[in-house]
C-alpha cells in the first residue's frame, strides 16, 4: 500500500536533482504558464515541459496526466467559446457568433495553461521522494510541527486504510448474517438514493472515526516520549544533499530560469 | 508538560496537539481518495471528504479544522495524480473547516451529543467558502465556462459533507463520550 501510494522512486537526473531548486523550477513555471504572452509561445514552453517529461519519464508517463486531466481539456474547449465571442467570427448561425477567434485563443490558452500547469506539478511530484519534499519544505523554513504533522499524515494513511477495509469487512459479515449485501465501496447495494447510501455508510463511518481517534492519546504519549513539544532542535534521520549538490542544481534552475525570463522578454 | 498544559488537561499538551492534527488529516485524506460513493449511471464517485472537515470543525474546532482540512485535501491530490490542485484544496479545505469550525463554536453550550443549530449555518458559509474559492481558481486556470459546470458538483459534493456529517458527529458523540474532552 505504502509502495502503491508514495512509490516514486527513481534514478533518472530528475530524480536526482535537489527538490529545492526543482522547487524554484516549478514556481518559475507556473508564473510562465500565467503570463500573457501568444499563445504559439506558451504552446512551445509545453513542449518544452512534455518533452522533459518524455525523456525522463517515459512516454506512457508522460501520457498519464494528460488522460487524467482530457475530460477536463474538453470541456474547456466545448465551455469557453460561448463565453467569449467578440471579434471575427469563425462560425455564425444566423447571424449569431457561436465561434470567434479570440474565444477559440482564449480556450486554447487555458487548454496549455491547465495542461503545463498539470505536466510540471506531475514532473515534481512524480520524481520527488516524499522525505526530501518535506524536508525541503522544512529548508524553506516551514515550521518543524507543521512537517512533523504532514510526516505522520503520510504515515497513517495505510494504517486507516486498513482501518477501514478491516471495518467495512465487519460491518459486510454482520449484514450477510441477516441475509443483506454490501457493495463494494462498504455501502449498502439496496439503498438506491444518494443519501440513503450516505445514510447506511454512516454506521462504518462512526466506527473508523472512533478507532481512529482512541488512537491520538497513545499516539501523544509516543510523542512526549520522543521529547516532542520540547524547546530543544530536533534532528532527522534523512538529509537532504551537501552544499556543492544544491549549489550546482540550484545553478543550473537560475540559469533556466535566466533563459525563460529571457526567451519571454524576446518572444512575447 | 508544563502549568499551563496541566491546567488544559491532556489536549493541552503539544505532543496531543500534533497527534490530533496528524491522524485528523490523515482520516480526511482516506475519507477523501478511497472512501468514495458512486453515482447512479453517471459512473462518476463523490467522496466522503468534506463529511470528515464538518465532522473536525463541529468537533474539534477551527484550528484542527483548518489544519486536517487543507493538508488532508491537499495530500490527496498529491498521491491521486492532481497535485495541480493541491495548493487550491489547501486554502479552500482550510478555510472551509476554519469558518465552519468558528461558526459552529459560537453560542453554543447544549448538550454535546445533540443537534447544534449553528452546524447548519455553519456548514452553510462552510460551502461558500469552499465553492467559492474552486471557483475563482477554476475561471484563473479553467475558464468560466467550465468554472461554472464544476460548480454545481461542488455544491453537490459539500451537501453530502453536511449531510453526512451532522448524523456522524451526533453518532461518534454518543458511542464515544471522550471525544468531546479531546477539543483545544
Amino acid at each position: 500500500m505504502i509502495a502503491q501510494v508514495y512509490g516514486k522512486r527513481g534514478a533518472s537526473a530528475v530524480h536526482r536533482y535537489d527538490p529545492r531548486a526543482k522547487t524554484l523550477l516549478l514556481l518559475a513555471f507556473l508564473v510562465l504558464f500565467f503570463l500573457p504572452i501568444a499563445v504559439g509561445h506558451l504552446a512551445a514552453y509545453l513542449a518544452v515541459v512534455v518533452l522533459l517529461s518524455g525523456a525522463f519519464l517515459g512516454l506512457s508517463n508522460t501520457l498519464r496526466p494528460i488522460r487524467m486531466i482530457l475530460p477536463i481539456l474538453i470541456l474547456v474547449m466545448l465551455l469557453t467559446p460561448p463565453f467569449y465571442r467578440e471579434g471575427s467570427a469563425l462560425l455564425a448561425v444566423r447571424g449569431l457568433t457561436v465561434l470567434s477567434v479570440s474565444g477559440l485563443l482564449l480556450a486554447l490558452r487555458l487548454i496549455i495553461r491547465f495542461t503545463g500547469i498539470t505536466m510540471v506539478f506531475y514532473l515534481f511530484i512524480g520524481t520527488t521522494d516524499p522525505d526530501e519534499l518535506i524536508l525541503s519544505f522544512r529548508w524553506f523554513r516551514l515550521p518543524y510541527t507543521v512537517s512533523l504533522i504532514l510526516s505522520l499524515a503520510l504515515g497513517y494513511i495505510p494504517t486507516i486504510r486498513t482501518l477501514y477495509d478491516q471495518v467495512r469487512d465487519a460491518h459486510r459479515l454482520r449484514l450477510a448474517a441477516k441475509g443483506e449485501g454490501v457493495g463494494e465501496a462498504g455501502v449498502h447495494r439496496r439503498g438506491r438514493g444518494l443519501f440513503k447510501r450516505l445514510r447506511e455508510s454512516i454506521p462504518v463511518m462512526t466506527s473508523v472515526l472512533i478507532l481512529s481517534v482512541r488512537r491520538i492519546p497513545t499516539l501523544a504519549m509516543a510523542l512526549e516520549c520522543r521529547g516532542v513539544g520540547r524547546k530543544n532542535a530536533r534532528s532527522s534521520y534523512h538529509t537532504l544533499k551537501t552544499r556543492a549538490a544544491l549549489l550546482r542544481d540550484g545553478a543550473i534552475a537560475l540559469a533556466a530560469v535566466a533563459v525563460l525570463v529571457i526567451s519571454v522578454v524576446l518572444f512575447p | 508538560m508544563n502549568d499551563k498544559d496541566k491546567k488544559a488537561g491532556i489536549a493541552g499538551s503539544p505532543a496531543f496537539r500534533i497527534a490530533s492534527l496528524a491522524i485528523l488529516t490523515a482520516l480526511t485524506a482516506v475519507f477523501t481518495y478511497m472512501v468514495r460513493i458512486p453515482i447512479a449511471r453517471t459512473g462518476g464517485y463523490l467522496n466522503l471528504g468534506d463529511v470528515i472537515i464538518y465532522f473536525t470543525a463541529f468537533t474539534f474546532g477551527p484550528v484542527s479544522a483548518l489544519v486536517a482540512g487543507g493538508l488532508g485535501t491537499a495530500i490527496t491530490d498529491l498521491i491521486s495524480g492532481y497535485s495541480q490542485w493541491a495548493p487550491i484544496s489547501l486554502v479552500a479545505h482550510g478555510l472551509q473547516g476554519l469558518v465552519a469550525g468558528l461558526i459552529a463554536s459560537i453560542a453554543w453550550r447544549g448538550k454535546p451529543s445533540t443537534f447544534n443549530p449553528f452546524w447548519v449555518v455553519a456548514a452553510v458559509a462552510g460551502t461558500i467558502v469552499m465553492a467559492g474559492g474552486y471557483l475563482v481558481a477554476q475561471i484563473l486556470m479553467l475558464g468560466a465556462g467550465a468554472a461554472l459546470f464544476e460548480l454545481p458538483w461542488n455544491l453537490l459534493q459539500n451537501l453530502i459533507g453536511v449531510v453526512g456529517a451532522i448524523p456522524l458527529t451526533i453518532a461518534v458523540r454518543q458511542a464515544y463520550p471522550p471525544v468531546t474532552k479531546l477539543r483545544w
